[in-house]
């Protein structure tokens, strides 16, 4: 389990590099020690259940096990909520304290300086026994729109980490964001092996390609979106003197251009295609280079690795390390299959993806929901309907566009501007990148929301 | 207009989007990092609105211009198959 790792790393390997980020290194002893501080100040005002709204950082992570250690639950939110989104999301779960990295307010909120809390977890005394079974939610976005909190124990993702012998000290880059599960995995994965995270200092590609090459990581794992743009944005000669030993690709679907892009650029590394998703959490990982899933995987019945069957087309998979259940809904206690929402074929010897069961546009790894964003541009004065979907992009594998009917005689020009306006308040990847005015809508088949009903 | 000035159209366009200002751009500008700062979602952008003035646009072909003069060199390329033989 993450806590009583970090403690157990730190006493027997306290001098190995635990996080690498902007501001230097930490040692699994140093983060030991913040992490019980912090966890301790946190028990000692009598914090169950922490949000944080903090770029990824060490001091977030040591934030996070101090959670951990104190047995407060902790939910890192995407620090690119806005502040209404924010607001929507602490109400949603119940969170009374917020820790920050920013000045902001919210009714009902206790908002905590993050480097306050580090700097008041000086003087506090010890914090005793880790607790037991601490908890944590991870936020993903339900087929609602609004993000669902998938509430886990430390235990359970921990138990998702495969440890190798030789990882030790090995580098590995943070290409996930800690609020996202895959970045979730990724800190417990570190952790196990006793390796070195390798924190950006920043959320943009250009920041975790520099760190890549700073750092000399050996380890990246990240989506196809985030490959492809490092690849284009770093230059061959440089890719080919990096150490990258292992590429892990995931969180949408692998394009067979890309598999041999990476291969030319890093000839050294493996690359593989992991399958997880929040709820399940890490169900397999395919070393073959091919689209889709293997079909034996349907015939295992043995309780060992991964298990999975089509319901009606969909992927099911049993989950054994998953989540207890979603926010506000009851636990499960023992494996349990579920739905993944991806809609699947099986032809000859192998399982393809065909689709999404619901509409979630996919840019770059960030599902984004239409219905959301038609709300927002239909309240723009001169709308009369708009219908929002995924248009096929090379880069980010979609982009959000937006069919726009409007009022007769109105000036498109001001219109669009006006659209773009009221759409700065979604997260950047929901923001339309196409607007396009029509004469109709589709009314058959599209369902398109109309201003005043 | 020349190709190059349809293709700084079309980038002047998606910086003024992004509320930002245009000038002082040449065939040499880097698109990314140490020039015009595009990411991955600004990229995604310019490849749409690229074919939306083209037709067709080079990301999409399999292409990543690394500055404006590519995307030119990319139009221009394929406007004149020949000159690829010679």
């Amino acid at each position: 389990m993450t806590g009583p790792a970090l403690l157990r790393a730190a006493r027997e390997a306290p001098d190995a590099v635990f996080l690498l980020g902007a501001a230097g290194a930490t040692s699994y002893a140093d983060a030991a020690r913040h992490a019980l501080r912090v966890g301790a100040l946190l028990k000692a005002r009598g914090i169950t259940r922490l949000a944080c709204h903090a770029l990824d950082s060490p001091r977030l992570v040591m934030l996070m096990i101090g959670c951990a250690l104190s047995g407060c639950e902790v939910c890192v939110i995407n620090r690119h909520y806005g502040q209404s989104e924010l607001q929507d999301v602490l109400k949603r779960f119940d969170f009374t304290h917020l820790a920050a990295d920013a000045p902001m307010t919210f009714d009902g909120v206790s908002v905590l300086d993050i480097d306050d809390l580090f700097a008041q977890s000086a003087g506090v005394s010890q914090l005793g026994e880790p607790h037991a079974d601490p908890r944590l939610l991870v936020l993903t976005t339900g087929t609602t729109g609004l993000p669902k909190g998938a509430r886990y124990t430390w235990a359970n993702l921990a138990a998702q980490a495969k440890t190798k012998g030789d990882l030790a000290g090995s580098r590995w880059l943070l290409a996930y964001h800690l609020n996202h599960f895959a970045g979730l995995q990724m800190l417990v994965h570190v952790l196990a092996n006793r390796a070195t995270l390798v924190i950006p200092a920043g959320p943009e590609v250009e920041q975790a390609q520099r760190a890549l090459i700073e750092h000399r990581v050996e380890y990246v794992s990240g989506t196809p979106t985030f490959f492809r743009f490092l690849a284009a944005q770093m230059p061959e000669s440089v890719c080919r003197t990096l150490p990258l030993k292992q590429i892990t690709l995931g969180g949408e679907a692998v394009p067979q251009d890309l598999l041999e892009l990476l291969r030319e650029r890093f000839p050294a590394a493996k690359v593989s295609q992991i399958f997880a998703t929040t709820e399940i959490g890490s169900a397999f990982s395919v070393r073959d280079m091919s689209n889709g899933l293997p079909a034996s995987l349907l015939e295992k019945k043995d309780d060992a690795g991964p298990q999975i069957r089509i319901v009606d087309g969909e992927l099911h998979i049993l989950s054994t390390h998953g989540m207890l259940g979603y926010y506000g809904e009851p636990e499960s206690t023992g494996p349990v299959w579920r739905a993944t929402g991806d809609l699947v074929e099986l032809r000859g010897d192998r399982v393809y993806f065909v689709g999404r069961k619901s509409e979630t546009i996919n840019v770059g790894g960030v599902k984004v929901h239409p219905l959301p964003i038609e709300e927002v541009v239909v309240k723009v004065p001169g709308v009369v309907a708009a219908y929002c979907y995924g248009k096929k992009n090379p880069i980010t594998g979609q982009i959000v566009a937006v069919d726009v009917l409007p009022e007769p005689g109105a000036d498109r020009a001001r219109l669009e501007e006006n659209i773009r306006a009221a759409c700065e308040s979604l997260a950047r990847h929901a923001q339309p990148r196409i607007i396009r005015f029509v004469e109709s809508l589709d009314m058959a088949n599209r369902k398109v929301i109309r201003r005043g009903q | 207009m020349s190709t190059e000035q349809r293709v700084v159209k079309v980038v002047q366009g998606l910086l003024a989007r992004q509320k930002r200002s245009a000038d002082a751009m040449n065939s040499k500008t880097p698109l990314y990092a140490g020039g015009l700062g595009f990411d991955s979602l600004a990229a995604a952008e310019l490849s749409t609105l690229l074919e939306m003035e083209f037709g067709k646009d080079p990301y999409s072909d399999g292409k990543v211009p690394q500055t404006i003069g590519d995307i030119v060199g990319y139009y221009d390329a394929s406007a004149h198959p020949s000159a690829d033989r010679k």
